[in-house]
């Protein structure tokens, strides 16, 4: 069996997104918790990549880090966060902001906090014209628009002059996704963009980012806790736990061999609709304090297969080819 | 054989926004909503937003009155008992809620949390109390060093297993569990639908389970209730509803949920558009605006609850012996 290649990759061009080694902490009175370890992943142009966590596991901090939004008592303390091969680290604040909004949007989880509520839909869709392309308000509410066209809105002339709470929750996210596709980004950074959406209206919103990637070109990180949202639009996907990425390869091999406990251990705890489990197997235990971690593996504590080796902090080791999880069994079994 | 514990007839609730009587907007959140469940089973509610599943619980807690019906529990009409009756009835039944934060008064302890319900209801002695207090921690897998936690320095599981014990400790015949694992991790889902089938085994519970996650539904209920504005559109055995759906609406949620399985994605979106809004209900039945199979007829003829198998039922005039000659082929035909 051949691991699959990862498609999106070109090798003579850098990523859309690399990060680095890259840790971020918290100082806090009992230490520095270390919310974000280590962490290395790469998105490619045109790619979907999923970054799939529980809470705790730092993913949202490592979204908010490619976007210079993190809350200003955390700091970046190693690694590197490149866009197109340009460090954005050390940018100054001027400059973020060009590049925000340009270059790499966002796609929240709660659309109806991060609409403002007294402007109309159609002037804060059109905004980033203004702002980014200097363009006149008439131009840019045109512009508005089109972009609500694009992402499927019924009536986008009328629902353009109307007010965010005039929106059901699937249409605000709607209204987010023309927002942030407004200046056709390298790269759109969705959080748990689906999350509160019922299931009908994410299945057509997960249509929409892939319609997107496909027309635009456009490279998504998506962060999740969701397996089946990852299943069903990601092409790559990272695992991350308390910190750490466990486990990185392409969807379909995560799905149909996962090699890290972990993983293994969320698909059997997912209760799928069809066809009906006769048993969740549930994970014992608790995601480790990020001022605790443990010595070693960081999910040592929950894993059924745990060995003396354990207490040795496991290297990203090779499953197969471009499918690669922290787990000394995978040594072990390797030889 | 049949033996309800609990019988919803007929019921209905209006409520009513604003205004003076004849500038009220009045909303109708349940018509005609006839629902059973039998003893120590466990009757699953889907919906989405605006479905009316939440309105349901709180009508059979008696925490609201219905517009019209009755809801049946014991033998007993709760809508005709007075209050004094009713307070000896709500022991019977009791509920847990999916947001654990706001669902413990933060200066009160484990303790004082789950002695309170037995002194309301004037239960045991001072000292038999506490016995009690472990027995039910026992029964949630906490020991007794919980007893003097406070809520907020416990995780979202462990509240969430507190609810419980809370909930269990008058020994109530009925639970009604409202999205009672929506807010926790995947992990810790599962050991919480766990935690629910072993309780209702040992104590011999019976369920009302709400949930907006079809893959929780299908693994803890024996019956389930699909709802659609306010109606109840298809009814039945969860392992027939969930392998031959009998309803346009259920097969589109079905085919709606994101699968763990990146080889099986949607193809098609499942149903267009959003659920209508309550204030303008569509004529007809409720769900032909969305239908992907819907007829002339559907848009004015409202459809009544047709046997579709053994206690399966469906709103759907696909069932109506008029059209079931050309009907879809996943419509079965009981004739």
């Amino acid at each position: 069996m051949s691991g699959a290649p990862r498609a999106h990759r070109h090798g003579d061009r850098p990523p859309v997104l690399g990060i680095e080694g890259l840790s971020i902490e918290f100082a806090m009175r009992r230490g520095a918790a270390r919310v974000v370890d280590g962490v290395t992943l790469e998105v490619w142009p045109g790619e979907i990549v999923g970054l799939i966590g529980e809470s705790g596991s730092g993913k949202t901090m490592t979204a908010l880090s490619v976007l210079g939004l993190l809350p200003r008592t955390a700091k970046i303390t190693a690694g590197d966060i490149r866009l197109s091969g340009t460090s954005l680290l050390g940018l100054p604040e001027a400059q973020l902001r060009a590049i925000r909004g340009r270059d790499i949007a966002m796609i929240p989880q709660n659309p109806m906090s991060a609409l403002n509520p007294v402007l109309r839909v159609g002037a804060q869709v059109g905004e980033p014209y203004v702002l980014h392309r200097r363009a006149d308000w008439k131009t840019a509410l045109a512009q508005a628009v089109r972009r609500l066209t694009d992402v499927h809105l019924p009536l986008p002339d009328e629902r353009a002059s109307e007010y965010p709470h005039q929106f059901s929750g699937g249409m605000q996210q709607r209204a987010m996704t023309a927002m942030a596709i407004a200046l056709e980004p390298q790269l759109l950074v969705a959080d748990e963009p689906t999350t509160a959406l019922d299931v009908t209206i994410q299945a057509q919103i997960l249509r929409l980012l892939r319609e997107i990637r496909e027309e635009h070109r456009t490279s998504i990180l998506f962060i999740t806790h969701d397996l089946g949202v990852v299943a069903e639009t990601c092409d790559w996907v990272y695992v991350m736990y308390a910190g750490r990425i466990l486990e990185q390869g392409s969807v379909e091999r995560i799905f149909a061999h996962p090699g890290h406990p972990y993983t293994q251990a969320l698909l059997r705890a997912t209760p799928a609709a069809e066809p009906a489990q006769a048993e969740l197997v549930s994970i014992p235990g608790t995601i480790p304090s990020p001022l605790d971690l443990p010595r070693g593996c960081r999910f040592l504590d929950r894993c059924p297969y745990r060995f003396e080796h354990c207490n040795e902090e496991p290297p990203p080791l090779a499953v197969e080819t471009d499918h690669t999880a922290r787990c000394w069994l995978l040594e072990a079994v390797n030889g | 054989m049949a033996d309800p514990l609990l019988q919803v007839q007929a019921v209905s609730k209006t409520f009513g926004f604003g205004g003076v009587f004849w500038t009220r907007r009045w909303l109708q959140a349940l018509d005609q909503v006839d629902l059973e469940i039998q003893r120590g089973q466990t009757l699953g509610i889907v919906g989405e937003t605006g479905s009316g599943k939440s309105t349901v619980c709180r009508i059979v807690l008696g925490l609201i009155r219905p517009t019209a019906g009755r809801v049946i529990f014991d033998g007993r009409d709760l809508t005709l008992l007075p209050a004094s009756e009713m307070r000896r009835v709500r022991r019977q039944m009791q509920a847990v809620f999916q947001d654990t934060a706001s669902a413990f008064n933060p200066r009160q302890t484990v303790q004082a949390a789950l002695l309170a319900p037995l002194e309301v209801h004037r239960v045991g002695s001072r000292g038999s109390r506490l016995t009690l207090v472990e027995e039910a921690l026992h029964h949630v897998g906490l020991d007794t060093s919980f007893l003097g936690r406070h809520p907020h320095t416990l995780s979202g599981g462990q509240r969430q297993r507190v609810a419980i014990a809370r909930a269990i400790i008058l020994r109530p015949s009925l639970v009604v569990a409202d999205e009672p694992t929506s807010a926790l991790d995947v992990s810790v889902q599962a050991r919480i639908l766990n935690l629910f089938k072993e309780i209702q085994r040992e104590l011999r519970l019976t369920y009302l389970f709400v949930s907006h996650n079809l893959g929780v539904i299908r693994y803890v209920s024996d019956v389930v209730a699909v709802m659609y504005l306010g109606r109840v559109v298809e009814v039945g055995p969860v392992d027939q509803v969930f392998s031959a759906p009998q309803h346009p609406y259920t097969r589109a949620l079905l085919e709606a949920i994101p699968r763990a399985d990146p080889t099986k994605r949607q193809r098609d979106i499942p149903i267009m558009g959003e659920i209508p809004s309550a204030y303008r209900m569509p004529s007809g039945c409720r769900f032909h605006s969305r239908c992907p199979v819907a007829m002339e007829i559907c848009s004015h003829e409202d459809p009544p609850s047709y046997p579709v198998g053994e206690n399966h039922r469906a709103a759907c005039l696909w069932h109506d012996r008029r059209f079931v000659d050309g009907a879809p082929s996943w419509i079965a035909s009981l004739s």
